[in-house]
């Protein structure tokens, strides 16, 4: 895999260079520093930006352009990654050596940024048509979430674990900021974006990569954005002793999150003894420690999911289960954690290190896992693939055990299901 | 080794048939890293009703996905951990019309194969592993039914079919689900579990040679014996609904949801296949209510809905053509589609759209040895081959087939369903 970074002084094009796919990935990413208000104003226009343009003023032109350009996706999306945020416009299209057009790539190039630098706007305003159809949408999502028990519940466990108002943030505690916000307001977050981001361009495809530093120089249309890093990592406080919150709820099945700090990761640590734990604890399958207690001999759920967030340093287990065995689950939980530490067979070791390689491997297979993978190298320092091909062999059972010292239980929450509303059926 | 050609992705597919009379399909990539595997069983949830020469037979609803949870069971191991050991990962998934029991992986390959093919012939039920899974089966029926969105498509479902067997979901009733025996397990494991009503497919990066030698090499040590003609039992579908209009009421339901379908036959569509209805539909509908048409833009940049989609779909004689939405106005959306299905439009620019958005597709899908796998495994339970004949039918189609075809849905065959809070 050849890579390739090209510092401009508006923004970094990096290449990654595949011969084995169809397609090409285009991703930009505007980066700042994270910001209650910014991360509203940032999810509207990710939307917005992609749905209309003086050009194209209403998204039926965009998607009509988009079907007859062999274009597979366009749209934009938002995520805040520790401290800091990350805006995406993301392209997906058909590699320009199976199409006979006269100009595709330098059309191509030329629709996605006149779309990002031509916006709608009318009167230092976006238009209000699209602009409440985007805010409309994004409420819609924010009250579809609060259906969701599992969400929901997550996103109460990470309040009481942290409220320094990074780990814990969601759009669904800014609905009134949403409500309010306006056309004007949001157009100034728009040169705000333009001005003060930290862009980096990524790009994965067959295409040489002069040939894509030229139509990208060509067509790309801001003169103020900026090519600088952003730490992420935030570090939470431990408790001497968990805290443990119930509410409860109408649902049919209650839900239990726990929520662990991770004391200092190490790089290593983070980026290959952490998927090993991950693997040996529940994401390695029915035969996992967690899947076995909690499923196979006791039945008390069908799905266990473990998360690492690793710019956050906390790990998190959640689960749905069944009304009334919540403390049972709890201490069958507990177990497993504790069994982390010295209890690893041979046999969930080796597990673990196959599903390690095999995942490593399916990487290579989807060329928006090989953009992410080039992603992280320069974001958060990660390894190459060629470097992870070589470190991953070297994580011992005893590196997994040390990780598994440095996670404290720190929050369990549990929204309770209502009994009556399991038997009505 | 037959080969099958896809012509507008310009690829080509493998097929033979092992000694047992399985069929077996091969996409094959070098420059993929990693090797997809689907044993397929031609039974879904639907087939709850079956003879067998002269007898009949019938099980609980939602006895395939049961069957398809306890197959990982073995005497005194479990599948997953086998294909673990060997270095795969393994899964699988039940529907209305099949049980696919899939591996995927890098190393072992050729193992992995015989693997997957022995388990899913064998079988070891015991009442424990039985009434074991039932617990955990019953969960994930819970948990379904705690998203109020899965919930109202089953209450549309129940009522826009009244006597198919497509109208129960796919985990069965919770009722059922506390029914199911060995005895039904077995049944169905005996009857369909067979070569001649499976299919393998295998896609990635692997010596189709050495794989073929493989499975033949399984297969012939395998004999199963004649039962006879298993078939599955249809009910005939009628045009109506149980209802024109239901209203659903969820306590977790945050947004008033609304659907819109109108119902038509096969049978009233003589003259024309299957495909070419679907085709011509599926053309006339995206081109007036998807998000390139004037109505989508009118009903979202309006604020008569938040949310709507459009789409139309086969399921065992019947075609639906379906609206969703989300609005506090529904019965303006309803009132809207009625007046815009009385006159829809389609123009040769928007056939030229769906014909090059076809293209693309295609040539795209043969970046992913799960879309070739899935590809493969649609086209054989929709049409017991391989084929490209929807991209055929929308290469001739012309906008006077497309209106002879939609004059014969009758608009006024509709219901309508709304959920809202309770």
């Amino acid at each position: 895999m050849k890579t390739n970074l090209v510092k401009n002084k508006n923004y970094n094009l990096h290449t990654i260079h595949v011969d084995n796919f169809r397609s090409c990935h285009f991703s930009l990413v505007f980066r700042n520093k994270f910001n209650e208000k910014e991360a509203v104003a940032f999810t509207l226009l990710a939307d917005l930006l992609t749905d209309v343009s003086k050009n194209y003023p209403s998204p039926k032109y965009v998607y009509r352009h988009i079907d007859s350009s062999y274009i597979l996706n366009f749209y934009g999306s938002f995520s805040k990654v520790g401290k800091a945020t990350q805006m995406y416009i993301i392209c997906d299209y058909v590699d320009p050596k199976y199409i006979k057009e006269k100009d595709y790539l330098d059309n191509t190039y030329k629709f996605i940024f006149d779309m990002i630098s031509n916006p709608l706007i009318i009167n230092n305003a976006f238009d209000e048509k699209p602009f409440n159809a985007v805010k409309r949408r994004l409420l819609t999502e924010l009250s579809s979430l609060k259906e969701d028990n599992n969400f929901l519940s997550v996103h109460k466990a990470l309040k009481i674990f942290s409220n320094d108002g990074i780990t814990s943030f969601n759009l669904l505690d800014m609905i009134d900021y949403i409500n309010g916000i306006t056309s004007e307001e949001l157009y100034k977050f728009y040169l705000k974006l333009i001005n003060n981001s930290s862009v980096d361009i990524f790009i994965t495809s067959s295409t040489d990569e002069n040939i894509l530093n030229n139509v990208v120089k060509k067509y790309y249309p801001f003169k103020n954005t900026k090519n600088i890093k952003y730490e992420e990592l935030v570090f939470n406080k431990k408790r001497l002793l968990p805290k443990k919150v119930v509410d409860k709820s109408s649902y049919k099945q209650s839900t239990i999150v726990m929520v662990f700090n991770i004391d200092n990761m190490t790089m290593f640590e983070r980026e290959f003894v952490m998927p090993f734990y991950r693997s040996i604890i529940n994401s390695g399958g029915l035969g996992s420690k967690l899947y076995v207690s909690l499923r196979e001999k006791n039945s008390l759920c069908y799905n266990v999911s473990t998360s690492c967030y690793d710019r956050t340093n906390l790990l998190l287990i959640n689960s749905t289960i069944k009304v009334g065995e919540e403390n049972k689950a709890i201490r069958l939980i507990k177990k497993c954690v504790k069994d982390m530490v010295g209890r690893i067979s041979n046999e969930e070791f080796v597990g673990a290190f196959y599903d390690y390689q095999r995942n490593l491997k399916g990487m290579v297979d989807s060329i928006g896992a090989i953009n992410r993978l080039y992603m992280n190298m320069y974001y958060a320092s990660f390894s190459s693939y060629e470097e992870k091909q070589i470190s991953y062999k070297k994580v011992t059972i005893d590196d997994v055990n040390e990780l598994a010292k440095k996670i404290h239980l720190n929050t369990i929450y549990v929204l309770k299901g209502d009994i009556n509303e399991r038997n009505q059926d | 080794m037959k080969e099958i050609k896809i012509k507008s992705a310009n690829e080509t597919i493998y097929n033979f048939n092992a000694p047992t009379g399985l069929p077996v399909y091969m996409w094959v990539n070098h420059d993929k890293s990693n090797v997809h595997m689907s044993l397929v069983v031609k039974y879904g949830s639907t087939g709850i009703n079956f003879k067998c020469s002269n007898n009949k037979y019938s099980v609980p609803t939602g006895t395939a996905h049961f069957l398809e949870h306890i197959k990982f069971h073995l005497k005194d191991n479990d599948a997953s951990n086998l294909f673990y050991d060997l270095g795969c990962d393994s899964n699988a998934y039940t529907s209305l019309n099949e049980t696919s029991f899939e591996v995927y992986a890098n190393d072992n390959i050729y193992e992995a194969a015989k693997l997957l093919l022995n388990f899913v012939y064998d079988n070891y039920f015991t009442k424990k592993i039985v009434d074991n899974e039932r617990g955990i089966i019953l969960e994930e029926c819970n948990s379904s039914k705690d998203d109020p969105s899965y919930q109202f498509f089953r209450e549309t479902t129940m009522n826009y079919l009244t006597k198919s067997t497509y109208r129960y979901p796919v985990i069965g009733t919770e009722k059922d689900i506390k029914t199911i025996s060995i005895d039904d397990v077995s049944l169905v494991h005996d009857f369909f579990y067979r070569p001649e009503n499976m299919f393998m497919v295998i896609t990635g990066d692997f010596d189709p040679k050495e794989m073929m030698k493989t499975i033949n090499e399984n297969e012939s040590n395998r004999t199963f014996k004649n039962i006879g003609k298993v078939s599955i039992i249809k009910s005939k579908e009628p045009k109506g609904f149980i209802k024109n209009y239901i209203e659903v009421s969820n306590k977790n339901v945050m947004n008033t949801h609304g659907t819109y379908i109108i119902k038509a036959l096969e049978s009233d569509f003589k003259g024309y296949t299957k495909d070419e209805v679907l085709v011509s539909l599926r053309a006339l509908i995206k081109s007036n209510f998807s998000i390139t048409s004037d109505f989508y833009e009118d009903i979202i940049q309006n604020n008569i809905a938040t949310k709507f989609g459009s789409s139309v779909a086969y399921d065992d004689g019947v075609f639906g053509i379906s609206f969703n939405y989300v609005s506090e106005n529904c019965d303006e959306v309803v009132r809207l589609i009625t007046e815009k299905l009385k006159n829809l439009v389609i123009t040769k620019d928007d056939i030229d759209r769906l014909k090059k958005n076809y293209i693309m597709n295609s040539i795209m899908r043969f970046d992913s040895i799960y879309a070739v796998s899935s590809f493969i495994v649609g086209s054989i339970i929709d049409d017991n081959k391989i084929s490209e004949n929807k991209y055929e039918i929308l290469n001739k189609l012309t906008i006077k087939k497309i209106n002879e075809i939609f004059s014969r849905v009758d608009l006024d065959n509709k219901m309508i369903a709304i959920m809202k809070k309770s």
